[in-house]
């Protein structure tokens, strides 16, 4: 359809600014502005709590001392490992999880509302829980393993593992987003095509790779942004689980960042750190978008 | 759709009804009533004594005390409150429970001069409080002493019978603290003869007792001192290698806490702590345990500075933005003088009467129903012939440097580095944190 | 639909590792309850420890003067919120699926680019900010930032574009405004959609820690979720209460998605009218 500039065009174009406006004045006062105050913050001396209101103009300092810093770039890798082991397991179990419970069977709905249940609850409350069942001397998955003559692993205690399980953990208590999308995608293939592969004779994998995987790709790819996004909010998983330890081996870049802020009253410092984060994660999702052009265009 | 529609409309009315009661409570409470607020640990809240001292308050001066505590644990606290007072919270009494965020709190302005008001107000504060005020060179203080925590070593009167073992006495040293340990450690049962958490200062004990200077001449950090090296080496020894205590690593696998010890310290034989921990000790309501406990002075070093005991003072603030300077006034004056007399704790006062070191003690020995008497609480607290030393690290940015100490001597503890990385890492840190703050 | 396998032993594994991931996402809130019958010594005993269940921890929860305050505060800001949130969301989504206008892509994406900062990277900011706007303990330091999430503006977007052109331009030749098409056309067709908005934003804000545990400082202000952290005991949290209050907490959350898994199931797949 050509754009012709009619009244009714005119009039449709004023209605569009009309309807976004409340969306995109609040979304600029209370999203873009903090972005912008952070951005201004950080060339500022706001570092101990004596200079909170601070309004000496530093330069580039904060940015100098956080790339400087052996702290930025340790708790800057485990966000990495975090959002890396995160999308991984939301994107891999959230599409099985979806393929299992597609499948009719006894019990279904129940199951399904059952699978559902990470994702509504309390990341405090299930931590607590959590902590409980993966204590290696008291919690019950231990106890299986001591059945056997083994110790077992020391799950968050341990340094190798605190960050691998705090990450799984975050992602199966959000997978359930993945699962009723992926579900919802998959009510939308058509019947036909499973009658086609039923004639063909092809095996359960093959109907995956070749009428699954291709029809919900969409999907798939939409979920894939979001879980990235979502793979950096890690604070609050953390926080409840290992609040960063054993030893820093837990402590993601968001920990530091509310540490250096709330902690130490290093406002400007955890404000570059907040601002070189953000860039980052832009930077990254922009790869993504590229790798993913690639992909579709192949 | 309808259906939603009608459910959210009925939530909303549902919700603003409770939301409209709300804001009428809160409007009619604010009668004539005098009031002061004051924030607390989220544990203080729930406790009888804290509860009790603030009706007694009350009773006595008719100003009522609103307590705001602080959601999180006892190390949240602090943080909280720092974030509250920044934020520019009017909250008028701001306790400071151990000097960690204390000095930063003064140098930060947050909390308003009080030796005019207290002038005003006809009370002499330095006959009261007399050394223990925490005045600077000019005579002005911010605070008031509400109590001290003094050190001790608790142990489980029990399994000494049952090794066999006399009773620890002082003056002693940390090599027989250690050889008694030894005695009473007994793995097959799961016993273990020490007990000693996992932070600072338990990890740095014995140079903290020979006040090993934290910072250099010019400011900078002086971690680097052999003396604190040998003393984590110590503490480390005692998990690791004589295995007299649980490991750092065993530690950290229990994820548990104090009131956990207190519970079932049934397999723990000596535990340094505060003399705060007598009220859970002493607490059979909510931690029953089917032991008796004793108490006896810390051991020192047995080099000739070392003979000190640990300290920490516990203070109380008025806010400079306080909405209620005058009731804010009157209750830290009165705390300074009675929060000792509910918490069961020593209080800060130059001169103690006979009659009050005897309240002082026998309320606990009392609450005790007989595990340790008056003369012996005495012995291990005040009559020990230490001297005594802060227990927390003070100074400039004390709380990161605390923090740092604590988080790399764990993964020290854990084996992930040497001790030479450790104390490199630790004064490098703290080196970095020193030049954010100047 | 997808076929079920034939093999009927291949089959029954199938259905039993269904079962089994149902049984693992119970298990912790089984947990949950059952430790919030404990007392505060026995809350690390193994799990199968029952012995002495009491209610006093539920006592603790009811009698804290301020349960009722954070659960009232808590509903008050979600449904405020989700409001907001729809209202102002809703005809933003039509404008940029519906209207033509110059910088509809631009804004759209610019929109889109700022989804991918995670709010945590602001909070330092926003805390500075909100304190410069006095909004620091009030329920709008909650509010006012979260009812623009361009998630839920891509999901309603999506959504409105799925609608067949025909629908709105049959309204158009009538004479219908465009609020008129929005709320009499496009609003009936959006349960499920509006279903998922509800849903998740109540999840999201309900649980949320961070923000109310920084922006708010008055016991009687604060929500639910950090307010759990007030169950304290010397040494640590009073591990049975907490749960006591989390167990309760999570009731409307549970109710809330019992009412809308029918909707929210289909609304997701955003596709109802496309066949």
């Amino acid at each position: 359809m050509k754009t012709k500039l009619t009244k009714s065009n005119l009039r449709d174009a004023r209605t569009g600014y009309i309807f976004i406006l409340p969306f995109v004045v609040l979304f600029a006062v209370f999203k873009v502005y903090p972005l912008i105050y952070g951005f201004a913050v950080s060339f500022l001396g706001r570092n101990s709590i004596r200079t909170v209101s601070d309004t000496t103009f530093v330069g580039l300092e904060n940015y100098v001392k956080v790339l400087q810093s052996n702290s930025f770039w340790t708790s800057l890798e485990k966000s990495f490992q975090y959002a890396l082991i995160y999308t991984v397991v939301v994107m891999v179990g959230g599409f099985l999880t979806a393929m299992l419970l597609n499948r009719k069977f006894r019990g279904r709905t129940f199951v399904r509302t059952m699978a559902y249940l990470p994702y509504v609850t309390n990341v405090i409350a299930i931590g607590i829980v959590l902590k409980y069942l993966f204590n290696p001397t008291k919690g019950p998955i231990n106890a299986i393993f001591r059945a056997f003559g083994e110790a077992g692993p020391k799950w968050f205690s341990s340094p190798d593992l605190a960050l691998p399980m705090t990450a799984i953990i975050g992602a199966w208590l959000a997978m359930a987003f993945n699962t009723i999308t992926i579900l919802a995608a998959l009510q939308d293939i058509p019947n036909d095509l499973f009658e086609v592969a039923d004639i063909e004779g092809a095996s359960g994998l093959q109907r995956i790779r070749y009428i699954v995987l291709p029809m919900i790709s969409s999907a798939l790819f939409m979920l894939l942004t979001i879980t990235v996004i979502n793979s950096f909010k890690s604070y609050t998983t953390v926080v409840s689980l290992t609040n960063g330890g054993p030893a820093s081996s837990s402590r993601v870049l968001s920990l530091q960042i509310y540490e250096d802020a709330f902690t130490y009253m290093k406002f400007s410092i955890a404000a570059a750190e907040g601002t070189l984060f953000t860039l980052i994660i832009i930077a990254f999702n922009k790869i993504l978008d590229k790798v993913r052009a690639v992909w579709e265009n192949r | 759709m309808k259906k939603i529609v009608c459910t959210a409309l009925l939530i909303v009315a549902a919700a603003s009804m409770l939301f409209a009661q709300g804001s009428n409570e809160s409007a009619t409470a604010s009668t004539e009533q005098r009031v002061v607020t004051t924030v607390c640990r989220a544990s203080y809240a729930n406790e009888e004594w804290y509860n009790r001292m603030n009706a007694d308050f009350e009773a006595e001066t008719g100003i009522h005390v609103d307590v705001q505590p602080t959601p999180g644990n006892d190390d949240d606290h602090d943080a909280k409150v720092n974030i509250d007072l920044l934020a520019g919270r009017t909250i008028d009494v701001i306790p400071s429970l151990g000097p960690k965020f204390y000095y930063e709190r003064v140098e930060a302005g947050f909390f308003a001069p009080l030796s005019e008001l207290a002038a005003a107000a006809g009370v002499d504060v330095n006959s009261v409080y007399g050394g223990y005020l925490p005045a600077d060179e000019s005579g002005e203080f911010y605070s008031v002493p509400v109590k001290q925590e003094l050190w001790c070593v608790f142990f489980n009167r029990n399994l000494f019978d049952a090794a066999g073992v006399p009773y620890p006495e002082g003056p002693w040293t940390w090599d027989e603290y250690v050889e008694t340990a030894k005695k009473l450690t007994d793995p097959s049962k799961g016993i273990y003869g020490s007990h000693m958490s996992i932070d600072p200062p338990w990890t740095i004990m014995l140079a903290k007792q020979e006040e090993i200077p934290l910072y250099k001449e010019d400011g900078t950090c002086n971690f680097d001192d052999p003396r604190w090296r040998e003393a984590i080496e110590f503490y480390a020894t005692l998990g690791n290698e004589l295995k007299v205590q649980m490991s750092v690593e065993e530690f950290k696998n229990e994820n548990a806490s104090w009131n956990y010890y207190a519970l079932a310290g049934d397999h723990i034989a000596m535990f340094p702590n505060g003399n705060w921990f007598t009220r859970l000790l002493n607490s059979q309501t909510d931690y029953p345990k089917d032991w008796s406990y004793g108490v006896a002075p810390m051991p020192s070093t047995g080099n000739e500075n070392g003979a000190n005991n640990l300290v920490s003072m516990g203070y109380v603030s008025v806010n400079k933005n306080a909405a209620h300077p005058e009731e804010a006034l009157e209750y830290v004056l009165w705390l300074g003088e009675n929060q000792w007399k509910y918490e069961g704790g020593i209080p800060a006062l130059a001169t103690l009467s006979e009659e009050d070191k005897n309240l002082a003690f026998s309320s606990v020995a009392d609450a005790s129903n007989g595990q340790v008497t008056v003369d012996e609480i005495y012995n291990a607290w005040i009559n020990t012939g230490l001297g005594t030393t802060e227990s927390d690290i003070i100074g400039t940015a004390a709380g990161e440097y605390d923090n740092i100490v604590e988080d790399e001597l764990e993964a020290y503890f854990l084996g992930l580095q040497s001790i030479d990385v450790t104390i490199d890492n630790v004064v490098n840190r703290v080196n970095e944190a020193i030049k954010n703050v100047q | 639909m997808g076929k079920q396998i034939k093999n009927s032993a291949g089959s029954k594994a199938l259905t039993l590792t269904a079962w089994l991931i149902a049984l693992v996402a119970l298990f912790p809130f089984f947990m949950m309850v059952l430790i919030s019958f404990r007392v505060s010594g026995d809350a690390y005993e193994p799990f199968y420890y029952i012995i002495k269940p009491t209610m006093e921890n539920y006592k603790t929860v009811f009698l804290h003067k301020n349960y009722l305050d954070w659960y009232s505060n808590t509903i008050v800001t979600v449904v405020i919120t989700i409001l907001l949130r729809l209202l102002v969301t809703l005809p933003a989504s039509y404008a940029f699926s519906r209207l033509k206008f110059k910088g509809r892509g631009f804004i759209l994406g610019l929109l889109l680019a700022t989804m991918m900062v995670p709010g945590e990277t602001t909070m330092v900011p926003r805390y500075l900010y909100f304190k410069t706007l006095h909004l620091l303990d009030t329920k709008w330091s909650i509010i006012l930032p979260e009812i623009t999430e361009v998630f839920y503006l891509m999901l309603m977007t999506e959504f409105f574009r799925s609608i067949p052109e025909d629908f709105s331009e049959a309204a158009r030749i009538d004479g219908c405004s465009h609020p008129r098409i929005l709320s009499s056309i496009f609003l009936p067709l959006s349960g499920p959609s509006i279903a998922t908005t509800v849903l998740f934003s109540f999840i999201n804000i309900w649980n949320n820690f961070l923000d109310p545990y920084l922006f708010i400082n008055s016991i009687d202000k604060q929500m639910i979720t950090p307010a759990l952290k007030f169950f304290q005991e010397r040494g640590g949290a009073n591990i049975p209460v907490q749960l006591a209050g989390a167990s309760l907490a999570i009731i409307p959350i549970l109710i809330l998605f019992t009412v809308t898994q029918k909707y929210f199931v289909a609304g997701v797949s955003s596709s109802g009218i496309k066949g």
